[in-house]
């Protein structure tokens, strides 16, 4: 299990198309993405439980990979999360 | 001719008959089969869900967050777990939706927590695809006109011919919702928020939508039609007037120049406003440079951002507001303690001079740029005149840092006040003796005054400017100003629209900030007041 404590940057926070993504990313990957901020960590497979955390930009993230290819899978989900646009 | 008040949400005029939204509420009679049927019925309703909104999906890219959320891990553990304790499916799917959208209903960002509308249209449809109804459905959608609803969910804008529909209103309903955005993709103008205002415009037989404004005018006669379409095309192109005119300086009754100035927030806007007649920038607003970087901009960040402005606007003045943070403006770098009131908070002014190493930093960048233009400087939210001498004093001692660094500035950088609440209406005549110009931001006025949230339908009424007590305190301001020899400005909402131009001559207003598409609007009201 690895982790990794990134603060995030998208422009207008975690919405719809950003996490819809993200959700696609982590589904395709062989082990388990968890997201976890102050208050709570939820799977990243889940759009609702990864909308639901309300990330706006600037708050703390941590990202743990878990099972499989633990550090490929951690490069792409920071990868992902460090260059939302949207 | 009767209007009822909501809340602007997309731009635009329109004029129709209005179209009720009916919501098909068929229920065939469900009946409750063994825990493995239910599951099998909820499965094979979310299938048919998927394919309904994959097709909507390909009509517009927001249906793909439903989309994902149709198998979305929590959302069908909840239900299976209800249908496993005995609930029947379609009241699983409901409860499930509940438990969701109480959780989204704690994230403290409107835009977010507005998602849980979605979660809700989602819900709906798996429910409605189990208990067999048909998607809920409307027979307006043949004929063009007005969409008016109660409540509106993103998905129901797709089972209705877009292309017919002029506007949209709806009872309740927010400016950050789904249906928003789409509506802004196709350009309908939207007024949310209406209330209980709905049944009048449901019993009109024809209405006026103005989305600029948040109004919807009821049964209107062919001279309110046409005067609304013209301001509407007037304010869309903003290529009416000829351009030869549009620099004219325009005087008032007793013969004193009148000027008309932008509102914007970027060096294009400023570009743009110029080239359509602004003769200077009211109100520059700095928060949206602050927004725009990942931490606070530097000192030479910001200077480069306000030269490009200030060489934008040239030789016309550009009045730079200082960072206005607080009430329902956030930045994500800039941490608050939590606030109960946010509007009564640490916001304007009052933030800067908590947190004077920020302050000095944009006060330092402002007056290295003021040698590029025509830069003036001014303070939102100021309460007192204690407020107003200590960013004066922290302004002096930048200017004696500079000096001594050999920073050149322009040393007769003019500064104003901002006047947004009743204290500064009251103290307004010691507040002209300690500064250049003053500006009247009236949507905090009005608030401040009538002790009216500005985004609270409920209190709307409140906001009426006709016979309004806020119309004594932008006279009395404009008065003190006078008396002091000093300037005096508006650069709030009330500014903007042509229908008080007259009246806001007769107060004595003599500098109108406006927003860019009203630009030429406002110049011919003004031109023409009597």
């Amino acid at each position: 299990m690895i982790e990794r404590n990134i603060v995030f940057s998208a422009p207008h926070g975690m919405h719809g198309m950003p996490g819809t993504k993200l959700v696609q990313l982590v589904k395709s990957l062989d082990g388990k993405v968890m997201l976890a901020t102050e208050k709570r960590e939820v799977n990243a497979a889940s759009l609702l439980s990864v909308v639901s955390l309300g990330l706006k930009t600037g708050v703390a993230l941590r990202v743990r990979a878990e099972g499989g290819d633990e550090q490929g899978n951690m490069d792409k989900v920071i990868d992902f999360l460090n260059n939302i646009t949207e | 001719m009767q209007e009822v008040r909501g809340i602007a949400a997309v731009e635009g005029i329109a004029v129709g008959r209005p179209l009720e939204f009916v919501h098909d509420s068929v229920n065939d009679g469900y009946i409750h089969g063994p825990v493995t049927q239910e599951r099998e019925r909820f499965l094979a309703a979310v299938e048919a869900t998927r394919t309904q909104i994959a097709q909507m999906a390909e009509a517009d890219p927001v249906f793909e967050f439903h989309l994902e959320m149709t198998c979305d891990p929590e959302l069908h553990s909840l239900v299976i777990d209800a249908i496993d304790g005995g609930v029947p499916a379609p009241s699983a799917v409901d409860k499930a939706c509940r438990t969701i959208v109480e959780m989204f209903s704690e994230i403290d960002d409107e835009y977010l927590r507005e998602r849980r509308t979605d979660v809700g249209d989602v819900c709906l449809r798996i429910r409605n695809n189990l208990l067999g109804c048909t998607s809920r459905h409307s027979s307006i959608v043949d004929s063009e006109g007005i969409l008016i609803a109660r409540t509106l969910l993103p998905s129901d804008l797709m089972s209705v011919p877009l292309q017919n529909i002029r506007a949209i209103v709806t009872s309740d309903g927010s400016t950050t919702s789904h249906i928003c955005i789409i509506a802004g993709k196709h350009s309908i103008p939207v007024v949310v928020g209406v209330g209980e205002g709905i049944d009048a415009i449901m019993r009109s037989s024809k209405v006026i939508v103005d989305g600029n404004r948040g109004i919807v005018l009821l049964d209107p006669d062919e001279d309110d039609v046409r005067r609304c379409l013209d301001s509407a095309l007037c304010g869309g192109s903003g290529r009416d007037l000829n351009a030869s005119d549009s620099h004219v300086s325009l005087k008032d009754a007793n013969g004193r120049n009148i000027r008309i100035e932008a509102n914007a927030d970027s060096a294009e806007d400023i570009e743009r406003a110029i080239g359509m007649g602004a003769e200077g920038i009211g109100v520059f607003r700095s928060e949206f440079l602050y927004m725009s970087q990942p931490s606070f901009p530097s000192e030479q960040c910001q200077t480069d951002y306000y030269e490009a402005a200030a060489r934008a606007c040239a030789p016309y003045p550009l009045t730079i507001r200082t960072l206005d943070v607080g009430g329902d403006k956030n930045i994500p770098y800039i941490s608050f303690d939590k606030e109960l009131n946010p509007f009564m908070g640490l916001r304007g002014i009052r933030y800067s001079l908590a947190y004077p190493v920020a302050f000095r930093t944009q006060l330092r960048a402002l007056l290295r740029a003021s040698v590029y233009g025509n830069i003036r400087i001014m303070f939102p939210m100021i309460t007192t005149v204690s407020e107003l001498r200590q960013a004066k004093s922290l302004l002096e001692e930048c200017k004696s840092e500079l000096r001594s660094e050999g920073i050149p500035f322009d040393g007769n950088v003019k500064v104003g006040t901002m006047i947004e609440t009743p204290a500064s209406v009251i103290s307004a005549s010691s507040l002209a003796q300690e500064c250049d110009f003053f500006s009247i931001g009236t949507n905090d006025l009005f608030q401040y005054v009538m002790a009216a949230d500005r985004t609270n339908p409920n209190v709307a009424y409140l906001l009426d400017v006709n016979d309004s007590p806020v119309l004594e305190a932008i006279r009395s301001t404009i008065l003190a100003a006078d008396k002091a020899g000093i300037e005096c400005a508006m650069c709030g909402e009330m500014a903007s629209r042509e229908e008080y131009a007259g009246l806001l001559l007769r107060l004595g207003l003599r500098v109108f900030s406006v927003r860019i598409p009203t630009l030429s609007r406002i110049r011919l009201a003004v031109s023409q007041a009597e």
